[in-house]
């Protein structure tokens, strides 16, 4: 059966093959939980196509780990008659230089953080990411899938912004005009934690660019734009994808095209995980508008979503509620405890307040 | 083997094999096309997942029409389109057409508006098909929930308000049989037009296949550039952001530290003539063509040439050098430098790269292994 190919595109971060499979997971143990999709599985609709672009980065480190190995290796030959405290100096100043250019041990700066800084500040890794990505979502658009959609995550929705915009703006044929979204697009774009705006370049403006929703023979790129951002995730904070009623432009898409979702599930214990893309693919508000995108808006009505979103808080509030009853446990005296640290705890609980 | 033996044999087999059977039986029901019932809470929605399953003009589909145009529009047709692929095309395009005139006759009159004008939208998908200039269109045949065919704020086709009207009620069920017929139409139409684009689609990604290629050999074929030289030969850098550029034919290399091979010249004093030693261009410049064979487009001939400065540690006299360095196919560098080798003036020493040493003298593996450092790849032998 000929299948929708679901592209996956990861944020910043060190990659491998299938890591998208923690994401589809979340996606493929939801899929079942709604009436229409009872006994189906997601994997009968979609074929998933996880998308590869930090092994460039990853190459790029390796190269110059490599040519430092040389150096430290020739260094340490030129050294072998030094003594030894003055060799050890050397050495260790060299593998402080290196871990600051990235030649040495990998750091979450430069496994993470320069994967943005590459991205957005480098016009030259940037381009070598983008025909690379391009090369891939292209695979998706042939005749042996039924349509594809996207789910990109972090620094990737900025990555499938430029690329797209630049997939429709190129003329990669000779003698032929650039590929148009009448021909192929993706059905649903589903940026989440969209970054697009916060990395946007001078030259293709997240509110001007061709990736839009709506009427194909309008030239928009994708059919549907879930624009999924997470209340408390803070990489948005900056300059948050917002747009106000001129976009797109008015009178020329349908409101469910454009679809503005703001999750605020948290799980108290692991805060951090808030930017996750698995933590937000497992809340109803991000994972149905997906499922409705790329099987049909009326699989799950509005009333069973109603149902799901009820269910997934009050799951997270009584997650979050033993939380912090545990953690008030733990503040419980023993009742050989002396009075001193009784009085110290009854202060702390009388002290507790909401931020 | 016992008689007890083979009958236990007999039944474990059986119980297994009709095991086997309810598995299939039952992932086949997980997989198949369901019949929509009339009297079902959400008719919408079961047609949704029955075309989402490929069941109304995919491959589940079992209607002849639907064979005949997946027949013409099989993948492998449409990327090697022959000679009669645009007639062909055409040619399923105008049963569709024949089918959708034999739906407006069956249909009841609540849909004839909408047939008109789906029968209107598969004559212009015809001609269009017909012309190779036109463009397809397969995105603007593709569902949204029960409309297609989008312009503006509203859907050219949009069965949701019949099928709402009719269901549930005495016309569910035909109303439901002519939305099937309706989808399979659609999607017939959309599978021929992705179809007619897949050749396109086809050479964007041979396009885009060539440029990353090139992109690859420029950051892994030419001078490798540490992250400052890559911010500025990005800064260099003309290609537009809006579109997929072509990557640059030059590179400016500054502060780039590396190891060569130094030439002390031989004599009293320099035991040993060849050794590895620290340097950095400190800037230069490198410039390279492009070539293509066979249609892989690679680099070229390469050239360029910087100044240097070597360091050695170890060495009695002066530890810094300074010189010239010329490069050749990003791989073979020759310098020239001059510095205090601990003879108490100044010498020209010459510098060699990995690469240029293994041609020119041909070092054993074992001893560009141990220059390389572990993990590196073994140096070849140069005959």
């Amino acid at each position: 059966m000929a299948k929708h190919a679901l592209v996956f595109i990861h944020g910043m971060g060190e990659q491998t093959q299938g890591w998208h499979q923690p994401a589809l997971d979340v996606l493929s143990k939801a899929f079942p939980t709604y009436e229409l999709l009872k006994n189906r599985s997601l994997t009968d609709f979609v074929e998933p196509v996880p998308i590869l672009y930090s092994d460039f980065f990853t190459q790029l480190r390796n190269t110059w780990k490599t040519d430092v190995g040389q150096i430290k290796l020739a260094l340490g030959q030129e050294l072998q008659a030094a003594d030894v405290p003055q060799r050890d100096a050397i050495n260790n100043r060299f593998d402080s230089i290196a871990n600051t250019i990235g030649a040495g041990t990998d750091s979450f700066v430069w496994t993470h953080a320069m994967d943005v800084v590459l991205y957005r500040f480098f016009s030259l890794t940037r381009q070598r990411v983008n025909v690379s990505v391009g090369k891939q979502i292209v695979a998706a658009a042939g005749p042996e899938f039924r349509g594809w959609s996207v789910i990109a995550h972090s620094l990737g929705t900025a990555v499938i912004h430029n690329t797209l915009n630049a997939l429709y703006s190129t003329a990669l044929i000779p003698g032929q005009p650039p590929l148009k979204p009448q021909e192929t697009r993706p059905k649903v774009l589903a940026m989440v934690a969209n970054v697009s705006r916060v990395l946007q370049l001078p030259a293709v403006k997240v509110f001007s660019s061709l990736v839009m929703p709506g009427d194909a023979t309008q030239g928009r790129a994708c059919d549907t734009y879930l624009n999924v951002r997470h209340v408390f995730d803070p990489f948005m904070f900056p300059q948050p994808f917002e747009p106000d009623n001129t976009w797109p432009t008015p009178g020329t898409f349908v409101p469910s095209q454009y679809q503005h979702i703001r999750p605020s599930n948290i799980d108290i214990q692991k805060l951090t995980d808030v930017h996750d893309l698995e933590n937000y693919l497992e809340n109803p508000r991000v994972h149905v508008p997906i499922f409705r995108g790329i099987v049909g808006p009326d699989v799950i009505p509005d009333g069973e979503f109603q149902e799901k979103c009820t269910a997934f808080d009050k799951k997270i509030a009584a997650a979050e509620l033993n939380a912090i009853r545990e953690a008030l446990e733990q503040l419980i005296p023993a009742k050989t405890a002396e009075w001193s640290q009784i009085l110290q705890t009854i202060f702390a609980l009388s002290g507790l307040k909401l931020p | 083997m016992s008689y007890r033996r083979f009958l236990i044999c007999v039944i474990v087999c059986a119980v297994a094999a009709r095991w086997s059977a309810q598995s299939v039986h039952a992932a086949e029901a997980a997989n198949a096309c369901t019949a929509v019932s009339p009297t079902a809470a959400n008719v919408m929605g079961q047609i949704q997942v029955n075309r989402a399953a490929d069941c109304y003009g995919g491959d589940k589909d079992t209607s002849a029409l639907a064979a005949r145009v997946l027949k013409v529009a099989a993948p492998q047709m449409c990327r090697q389109p022959s000679s009669t692929f645009r007639r062909d095309l055409t040619g399923a395009a105008q049963s569709l057409e024949t089918q959708a005139e034999v739906l407006a006759g069956r249909a009841t009159p609540e849909w004839n508006v909408l047939i008109a004008a789906l029968r209107r939208e598969l004559n212009r998908s015809t001609l269009e098909l017909q012309d190779v200039a036109t463009t397809a269109s397969a995105s603007d045949w593709s569902w949204n929930g029960a409309d297609t065919l989008q312009r503006g704020t509203i859907y050219l086709i949009s069965y949701g308000p019949v099928l709402q009207r009719l269901c549930p009620g005495e016309g569910c069920a035909a109303a439901i049989t002519t939305a099937e017929d309706v989808n399979r139409l659609v999607n017939l139409t959309a599978i021929l037009n992705q179809c007619a684009s897949a050749k396109r689609v086809a050479g964007t990604q041979k396009g885009l296949t060539e440029l990353d290629a090139e992109w690859n050999s420029y950051f892994f074929k030419t001078r490798s550039q540490y992250v400052w030289e890559l911010a500025l030969n990005s800064a260099r850098f003309t290609g537009k952001d809006n579109v997929f550029a072509e990557p640059p034919n030059d590179q400016i290399m500054l502060f780039h530290p590396g190891v060569a091979y130094e030439y002390v010249g031989g004599g009293a004093g320099h035991d040993k003539s060849y050794e590895p030693i620290v340097m950095a261009d400190l800037i230069g410049y490198n410039r390279f063509g492009w070539s293509n064979a066979n249609g892989t487009t690679s680099i070229g001939t390469a050239l360029g040439a910087s100044i240097v400065a070597t360091y050695s540690p170890d060495n009695q006299g002066s530890h810094v050098g300074y010189g010239l360095m010329v490069h050749a196919y990003n791989t073979y560098s020759f310098g020239v430098t001059r510095r205090d080798t601990g003879a108490g003036k100044k010498d020209t020493t010459y510098l060699v790269s990995v690469d240029l040493m293994k041609f020119l003298l041909n070092p054993s593996a074992q001893a560009m292994q141990a220059f390389r450092g572990a993990g590196a790849p073994a140096a070849t032998t140069v005959k």
